[in-house]
């Protein structure tokens, strides 16, 4: 048997490895005959919107350097949850030991105090996934309203920018950590950030954090080739 | 036993607080978010009419240089496409009485909140003036929403060369904006019917304009091809040999700056399909004479030829194209059964097949970064031009266009433009081969030719500054 390639249309890019592709409806039952007209060809120039390549670690058709920043990036992202895991853990440690009678002195119960965020979270199950799910809700929010020029589509631009979300989901103040060498790019990402807002009110999990230590975005828009 | 555990949580809860620390990098933001992709949008441009600045009145001779330059430009500007243009109407100040500074430098100057107020990006204002042949041009170009002046130039050229002066000014523009020139000041050299059974050459700027016929062989001439430095074309045309009393397909070379013409190769057969070196001391071409269409590489006076591909027996080897770091030959061949696009070393070696899909795929070439290829692929009934990276992935479809009769258009014979941002090919849409351009990402498409022939096998040349 053998395989019938196909072109891509035009909207569509080529896949390495294509699966077998749509065998046409046959329908040999007349009183089903109308159901093939329900089938109709995809469209291809949505679907290939929608399979924009995403920034996310699971993203395995990435190429090699995109895979190191969305490696990056997801490391990143689990060192911030892991630092927070460690702190609750420490807490509620502590908290067991004073419990349990402090016979051994305070010194057991002292923690070292790294980055503090909130006490007493635990970020486990349906927190981390509150977390990510509104980390994902800013991103989106700006992607939609952000259209740095054509011009500077091809210059590989990159720039860090730190947000500080209050408890109402407005900004409280952002700041540039990164430009990317062209005022023209930043203050697209700049409008792009300031527009976006208000975003929906942080959880509880989240509130201290993005109110004192901030969110930071690192935007680098792929131009295309 | 006490105090051993609680030292032993102790020092667990150092190492688990020191741990971490190490692994993250220094950051204050406890959380990080990610964006690689942006909706680019076009810039908006304000273009007013280009002032005439003469002490007397200006002659219908006079606005026409100076509408010309301004429909020169503007084209420039929009196949770019970078740019969207705002109406005239809409403008809030009166360009005709205003100076093209703002009113800090100038008495009559304008405003630029008046151009913020209607969202514009950038505002070119240009004035010129002409005494006798000689023609002036001051230009401003404005980034308006930081109120800065990205670009002032004056040109100047004799009157015959206005077309010329507007295309060095779109140049630079770009290249203030991107980094890198843009291709207006470059040509095409393409075949072209003349008579029913005559194709000849012919040379032209690539918006089409300047048509120039550059052979006059009252035969078949095909595929021109550019040298590095813009300056030699080598083409194949159907030559009679009086000695074989039959006609053979010769390869010539034309030389534009002294018009003088050389036949360089006219060995039995096919001499065709030739490409130059990025060093312009050799000709890549298919030749026949051996039996087997395959690749030569040839010096420029014909002598020496070496051996690059050798069939396999039966097959075509043909339509070659050299990467521009000269490290790599694309070509055209069938040797496993349809014609398909193959990548190799410059010596022959590692040759590997690049498209898989499709019945018929040809006429590859590289893209100026060399990171690129773009080809015509046949899909079921018509042929279309596809880009595709050297190893054949991530494969992008350019063009889709429909005939009158509304079939599928064949769109054929691509090449890249100097700058890589644009494609130009022929499309058989209105009937007969017509010139295209379009941009690499298949967005914006321009016809370039509007007559009652056909074209074959353009060749975009490299930039002339």
């Amino acid at each position: 048997m053998s395989i019938s390639w196909a072109f891509p249309t035009k909207c569509e890019h080529f896949p390495r490895r294509q699966l077998n592709p749509p065998r046409p409806h046959q329908n040999k039952n007349p009183r089903l005959q109308n159901l093939s007209n329900l089938r109709r060809p995809k469209n291809r120039c949505r679907q290939s919107q929608k399979r924009r390549p995403q920034p996310s670690f699971l993203n395995q058709k990435a190429d090699p350097k995109d895979s190191r920043k969305n490696q990056e990036a997801a490391l990143k992202r689990l060192d911030a949850l892991a630092r927070l895991e460690r702190q609750a853990k420490a807490d509620a440690a502590a908290k067991a030991i004073a419990a349990n009678g402090n016979k051994t002195g305070a010194t057991s119960a002292h923690q070292i105090k790294g980055n503090e965020v909130s006490r007493g979270n635990s970020l486990t199950g349906l927190t981390r996934l509150d977390h990510d799910r509104y980390l994902d809700d800013i991103e989106m929010r700006i992607r939609k309203m952000w259209s740095p020029p054509k011009f500077l589509a091809k210059a590989s631009l990159r720039v860090r920018v730190v947000l500080f979300i209050n408890s109402q989901g407005i900004i409280i103040e952002h700041k540039v950590v990164q430009s990317s060498g062209n005022s023209v790019f930043d203050d697209s990402a700049v409008a792009a950030i300031e527009s976006a807002q208000p975003f929906a009110p942080p959880p509880d999990s989240l509130e201290s954090l993005l109110a004192q230590q901030g969110v930071e975005l690192d935007l680098e828009p792929a131009g295309y080739r | 036993m006490k105090t051993s555990f609680a030292v032993f949580v102790l020092i667990l809860s150092i190492m688990s607080q020191l741990g971490g620390m190490n692994v993250a990098s220094a950051q204050n933001a406890g959380a990080y978010i990610r964006i690689t992709d942006a909706k680019f949008k076009k810039s908006l441009m304000a273009l007013p009419a280009f002032q005439f600045q003469g002490v007397s009145a200006a002659s219908p001779q006079h606005l026409k240089i100076g509408k010309d330059l301004f429909d020169v430009f503007r084209n420039d500007m929009e196949v770019s496409g970078y740019f969207d243009f705002i109406k005239p109407d809409a403008f809030l100040e009166d360009t005709v009485q205003t100076g093209l500074r703002p009113v800090g430098q100038e008495q009559n100057g304008f405003n630029f909140s008046s151009w913020k107020q209607i969202s514009t990006d950038f505002l070119v204002r240009v004035g010129y003036r002409i005494n006798g042949d000689d023609l002036s041009v001051d230009t401003y170009t404005y980034f308006v929403p930081q109120a800065k002046l990205v670009l002032g130039k004056t040109y100047r050229a004799k009157v015959g060369d206005t077309r010329t002066l507007a295309h060095s000014f779109a140049n630079d523009v770009i290249k203030e904006l991107t980094g890198t020139k843009g291709m207006f000041l470059s040509r095409i050299v393409t075949s072209r019917s003349t008579k029913p059974g005559q194709k000849e050459i012919f040379i032209m700027d690539w918006d089409g304009s300047n048509s120039k016929q550059v052979s006059s062989h009252k035969s078949i001439a095909v595929s021109p091809t550019w040298s590095g430095d813009g300056k030699t074309i080598a083409y194949s045309a159907f030559a009679f040999h009086a000695n074989d009393k039959r006609r053979n397909l010769d390869l010539f070379t034309y030389d534009t700056t002294t018009g003088r013409r050389f036949l360089v190769s006219y060995r039995k057969g096919i001499n065709s399909g030739s490409t130059f070196f990025p060093d312009g001391r050799n000709l890549l071409l298919t030749i026949s004479n051996s039996g087997n269409p395959d690749l030569f590489k040839m010096s420029l006076d014909g002598k020496s030829l070496d051996r690059v591909t050798n069939g396999p027996r039966g097959a075509m080897n043909v339509e070659p194209s050299v990467s521009p770091d000269s490290s790599k030959i694309a070509f055209s061949s069938d040797r496993n059964g349809r014609p398909h696009i193959f990548v190799m070393n410059v010596d022959g070696s590692n040759v590997r097949q690049i498209t898989i899909a499709g019945e018929y795929n040809s006429s590859p070439r590289w893209s100026p970064d060399g990171q690129r290829l773009v080809f015509a692929g046949f899909d079921k009934s018509h042929f279309d031009i596809f880009t595709v990276n050297a190893d054949g992935s991530d494969m992008v479809r350019l063009t889709s266009a429909k005939k009158q009769n509304g079939k599928m258009a064949d769109n054929e014979d691509p090449s890249y433009s100097p700058d890589g941002r644009h494609v130009l090919y022929i499309s058989n849409r209105t009937g007969a081969n017509q010139l295209y351009i379009s941009t690499i990402d298949g967005e914006v498409e321009r016809r370039i030719t509007f007559d009652n022939s056909s074209y074959f096998k353009p060749h975009w040349s490299p930039a002339f500054d």
